[in-house]
């Protein structure tokens, strides 16, 4: 039985409002379904989303159906907004209207295709805030935090679990960054993790001290990065769908000054006793 | 010179208007917009990047002879070969020299 679902996402006091057309089965919305939904929440949302649920052939040109997808994504501003295109996975425009994100998608009967999309709304959103969608973990303790950065695997999620004990988890794989008023920058949680089945934090943004860019390697040690190399890391480790002029520059701009006003270092580590008490070791000095 | 070959018009550089960088600790860093990665280029060549505006390459040349300790020709042949490069990656535009850069 095809169905309409209207789902708010609460995440660092910020809400997306997702309306799903075309609803066919719970698989259509799993990775909604698994995220924090609230319920009762009279705010406006920041990001508000109407999705029709397409089959496979209804989102593929004639001349494009052996494009894979997921393969070609593509973004251009239009009319004060942004269009966003990948054949076979989705297709619409997400708009600024009073201050907030309005966007109309057509989306792939595929959980990955939807997620996909919220991935780009959320990315879009922390933009729209001033700030950008990083790939990180972060973890709060006395009021402040750190963000690991790193790629799939680095060991983000061990470094955010093995702070947990101390701290409130923020987020395991991608943290928001916005703009505190007065200065500096704030992290917030986003909706595509779960940290520790614990539920998204919903907390207010916590300000950020530092950014810790992660490798492992065969010693573990800390280095502190200049602003030019740490300006390089922060834009490989942007979570940003599609490219246009205007956000390449702002993202330019945030990272510039992120990496002139936090404290940046890399932390190579081991997997083992002697990367705890390096990252301990500098936890105390830092906090 | 190959008298068979018609003399080319001189020509004139600046940056493609989609490209965004940033000048940080005296170097530049280019989004590639076609290749989703990021370019710094020393501080030599971060020079000639901050001064292409619609330039010749020889007028490049005689601003940057005066800071560099090298000989004309030399920075005539490096500039001419960084320019190449970043018209290569669709990071700098030639315009022709009688046309608007």
């Amino acid at each position: 039985m095809v169905s309409e679902r209207v789902y708010t996402l609460s995440f660092s006091e910020h809400l997306v409002e997702i309306t799903v057309h075309g609803v066919q089965g719970e698989e259509d919305l799993r990775p909604i379904s698994d995220w924090s939904i609230v319920s009762g929440d009279c705010r406006v949302p920041d990001v508000r989303l109407e999705v029709w649920l397409q089959d496979h052939a209804a989102l593929l040109p004639e001349a494009k159906r052996d494009i894979p997808s997921h393969t070609v994504e593509s973004i251009a501003q239009r009319e004060g907004g942004f269009r966003y295109y990948s054949p076979g996975a989705l297709e619409g425009t997400l708009v600024p209207v009073d201050g907030k994100l309005s966007g109309s998608f057509q989306v792939l009967h595929s959980g990955r295709a939807l997620e996909g999309l919220l991935k780009i709304a959320v990315s879009q959103l922390f933009c729209h805030l001033g700030g950008g969608l990083f790939h990180a973990s972060a973890v709060s303790h006395s009021g402040i935090c750190f963000l690991f950065l790193g790629p799939s695997g680095a060991g983000k999620t061990t470094i955010a679990t093995r702070l947990n004990a101390g701290g409130t988890p923020i987020s395991l794989d991608r943290v928001g960054v916005v703009p505190r008023e007065g200065g500096g920058w704030a992290a917030c949680a986003t909706p595509f993790s779960d940290p520790f089945g614990a539920g998204t934090y919903a907390g207010p943004p916590v300000p950020v001290r530092g950014l810790v860019f992660i490798h492992q390697a065969e010693a573990t040690r800390m280095v502190p990065l200049e602003p030019l190399t740490a300006l390089k890391n922060i834009l490989k480790h942007v979570a940003a769908y599609g490219r246009s002029r205007e956000l390449d520059e702002q993202l330019l701009d945030v990272a510039e000054r992120m990496a002139t006003e936090l404290e940046c270092c890399e932390l190579h580590f081991t997997k083992d006793e002697r990367f705890w008490t390096v990252l301990d070791r500098s936890q105390k000095e830092s906090l | 010179m190959d008298p068979q070959q018609p003399e080319r018009t001189p020509l004139r550089y600046r940056i493609d208007k989609d490209v965004a960088y940033r000048t940080v600790a005296d170097k530049v860093v280019i989004v590639v917009p076609r290749e989703n990665r990021l370019l710094t280029l020393n501080v030599t060549a971060s020079e000639v990047w901050n001064r292409l505006d619609g330039k010749e390459i020889c007028e490049l040349v005689m601003e940057l002879e005066t800071i560099f300790d090298v000989s004309a020709e030399t920075l005539a042949r490096d500039i001419g070969s960084f320019v190449d490069q970043m018209v290569e990656r669709h990071l700098v535009v030639p315009v022709p020299s009688g046309d608007e850069p």
